[in-house]
């Protein structure tokens, strides 16, 4: 297979685009799609500090990677999620990257900041552990955003991750979620703007960037998240694909395309709380995570007094 | 040769990536690959570097039938022999380990 560019020796097929690529012409390939996304969505410009959130896995690293060769000024911000070895492996990989590149890394851990690990947390909540865990991040990942001086959030969800949501979130019309599916969400009241410049690449170029630059990822899959719907929703998407490559960036895009018609731009106020925890803006008195976390520190007293009586 | 952790050709479904349920079953013999007795033998080994799993597969010769064989869908994983990263429809040496690398994750978004 010839790179559709320069005749050279292919090393990955797109077959949504039709297309081929040699290293170099994918590279060139890649970094466009996120230039395009970027400038399209105007996500951030260069005098802004960006906060990466990322989690030791291809595509939060590879966006760092690609961020930081864009010339953008950013911070990663690990969160420790004290899931066992897969945790470990995580924040020692994501140390790694760090300190190769001498880039700055900020690293937090949930059990500090809670009590408990994703999967007590879980289990004291009723919860799924995805949901903990989603809730706990965008959480911890805004307030660090405004302590280390950042004006937005990037993550590295990228155009699978991203479709199945929308099906997800399609099959179940789920309105409130599609009216927020957007890869750029802007700031609104405390909460920091947050960005998703992967959005327009899949899940395959991004192994394929990160393996090609060398780039030391997490290649297990987080041992909480075995059955989570959204796996689910990536299969029936690829199975689609495989048949019609191109519907999986037709479905999502289209989507992008039509969400104003469908979800009008409202002039929405941010949060009416304060939350009477952390101050964070919240549509509650008190804010999910730190819901969460009251509910863990209860059941921690509980068991303790348990255990003493 | 064979290897210590390794086992010749798996009697049954295999579960190869946890969270996508994705099965393998005993591969069919390719009559393409040619009728010699010699050739049916020809093995070639496989890692999954999700699972960390190594066996050992009849050999062929394109990437895509192995993914075939191996009942993959070729937009899930890379496939790497050495430090190449392999199109569909690349030879495989029978030689070099060949590595499956799963590339959907999952989870909260």
């Amino acid at each position: 297979m010839k790179c559709r560019v320069c005749r050279g020796k292919a090393v990955i097929d797109l077959p949504r685009h039709n297309a081929s690529f040699c290293p170099s012409c994918f590279d060139s390939y890649l970094m466009d799609q996120v230039w395009k996304a970027i400038d399209e969505f105007r996500m951030f410009h260069k005098s802004e500090r960006i906060l990466i959130a990322v989690s030791g896995g291809k595509d939060s690293l590879a966006l760092w990677d690609i961020l930081n060769r864009l010339g953008y000024r950013t911070i990663g911000f690990h969160l420790d999620l004290g899931i066992g070895d897969y945790s470990r492996e995580s924040t020692e990989k994501t140390r790694k990257f760090a300190l190769d590149r001498d880039l700055p890394l900020h690293v937090e851990s949930l059990a500090q900041e809670v009590g408990a690990s994703v999967d007590s947390i879980a289990d004291l909540t009723n919860r799924p552990p995805c949901s903990a865990c989603g809730v706990s991040k965008r959480h911890l990942f805004n307030r660090a955003a405004k302590t280390m001086d950042c004006q937005v959030v990037a993550t590295g969800h990228n155009l699978d991750d991203e479709a199945s949501r929308l099906l997800g979130n399609i099959l179940h019309w789920q309105d409130g979620y599609l009216e927020k599916q957007n890869p750029a969400l802007p700031d609104e009241g405390s909460l920091v703007r947050k960005v998703k410049p992967l959005n327009r690449l899949t899940e395959k170029e991004m192994a394929a960037y990160a393996f090609l630059k060398g780039i030391d990822y997490v290649v297990h899959e987080c041992p909480m998240s075995v059955n989570a719907k959204q796996l689910f929703y990536k299969k029936i998407m690829n199975e689609i694909e495989q048949e019609s490559p191109g519907t999986k960036q037709a479905f999502y895009f289209g989507f992008l395309d039509r969400r104003s018609h469908f979800y009008p731009e409202k002039d929405e106020s941010p949060p009416s709380f304060l939350c009477r925890e952390c101050q964070s803006p919240s549509y509650t008195e008190i804010c999910t995570f730190c819901r969460i976390r009251l509910k863990v520190s209860l059941a921690g007293r509980d068991q303790d007094s348990g255990t003493h009586s | 040769m064979q290897e210590t952790n390794m086992r010749l050709r798996p009697s049954g479904p295999i579960l190869w990536t946890k969270g996508l349920q994705l099965k393998m079953t005993e591969p069919q013999t390719d009559n393409r690959q040619g009728d010699g007795k010699d050739q049916e033998e020809k093995t070639i080994s496989v890692f999954n570097a999700q699972t960390g799993l190594r066996l050992r597969f009849p050999f062929r010769r394109k990437v895509h039938r192995l993914l075939k064989d191996l009942k993959l869908d070729p937009e899930t994983v890379l496939v790497i022999q050495g430090d190449q990263l392999l199109t569909q429809d690349e030879d495989l040496s029978a030689e070099m380990e060949v590595e499956i690398r799963p590339v959907i994750s999952g989870g909260a978004s």
